[in-house]
């Protein structure tokens, strides 16, 4: 199965939740900045790598995980992808689209517009490495409802 | 094969894009065959619905798709999808035709509906021997 988190810009929220479930992070302890900053891809994409699929790596139930951006087009990125997957004759079970932007916070927003968009590294990346912080654990509990309905549950 | 114009509403460019490429009319093609062409501007506001327009000459089934200003988004995603669940990339197309109708006036067709379609026909109808010319290209490739 391919677990695709996505978020705006595939460089935050996506980037901690895939990490999380591929096992990279662990779940039940807040990271600090330096491992924040280790994960692949964390605070690194810009425009021009949006919307390609990154690998991340596999969970302990051979799922494969993967990250992407998707900028505004909300739930549609989903709707699109699962009909071109249709179009092709790919199993759309075999897809599982994971949304990460409701557990992003002001912080993250801020701090990823500012490092991301503008290119002020310095001061965007503090900002956004406390809100990822701040919203850890939410990632873990998404990761983990999602590694028990595709996971645990089916092995 | 499947071929995707798209878009930013799935019913502008691509969609004069996708009957040219059927022959439905061509580059000489008037306003009004512009404006009655069956969806143009129809559907505002529905991201992510295709639309089948028809089978061209070589069996290729021809859609168009509204992606918002994110089609190159789309692109890139798709056939990173398509690599990865290993389907060759070469079975299907997309192709972005949005610069072909400026931003602003999708934006201008939600507010005036009625008078905003007429005002992108004309757009789209001084450029449609630029469009032509690359749905020529599209027919040249072989696929």
């Amino acid at each position: 199965m391919h677990v695709i988190y996505h978020c705006y810009g595939g460089s935050h929220s996506s980037v901690t939740a895939a990490c999380i479930h591929a096992g990279l992070i662990k779940d039940n302890i807040i990271p600090n900045a330096e491992k924040l900053l280790k994960l692949p891809y964390y605070d690194q994409q810009v425009a021009k790598d949006h919307g390609y699929i990154r690998y991340i790596g596999n969970d302990e139930y051979g799922n494969k995980i993967y990250i992407t951006s998707k900028h505004n087009l909300a739930k549609d990125y989903e709707t699109i992808m699962r009909s071109i997957a249709g179009m092709m004759e790919i199993p759309n079970d075999q897809l599982v689209f994971v949304d990460t932007m409701p557990y992003v916070n002001w912080l993250m927003v801020i701090g990823g517009y500012l490092s991301r968009r503008l290119g002020f590294t310095k001061l965007g990346r503090p900002i956004v490495i406390k809100g990822t912080q701040i919203s850890f654990f939410k990632f873990s509990h998404l990761v983990n409802i999602i590694k028990t309905k595709y996971g645990r549950l089916k092995s | 094969m499947p071929i995707i114009y798209l878009c930013p509403t799935g019913t502008y460019a691509s969609l004069v894009a996708a009957n040219l490429h059927l022959g439905q009319i061509n580059r000489e093609a008037k306003i009004n065959e512009i404006l009655n062409l069956p969806n143009f501007g129809a559907f505002p506001g529905k991201v992510g619905m295709f639309l089948y327009i028809g089978k061209d000459r070589k069996g290729n089934l021809i859609y168009t798709l509204g992606t918002s200003n994110e089609a190159q988004l789309i692109i890139k995603s798709t056939y990173d999808l398509l690599r990865f669940t290993g389907y060759p990339e070469n079975n299907l197309k997309l192709i972005d035709v949005s610069k072909y109708v400026p931003k602003h006036l999708v934006w201008c067709n939600g507010i005036f509906l009625k008078y905003g379609n007429k005002f992108i026909a004309e757009k789209l109808h001084k450029k449609l021997a630029y469009i032509d010319e690359e749905v020529k290209e599209i027919r040249k490739q072989g696929h």
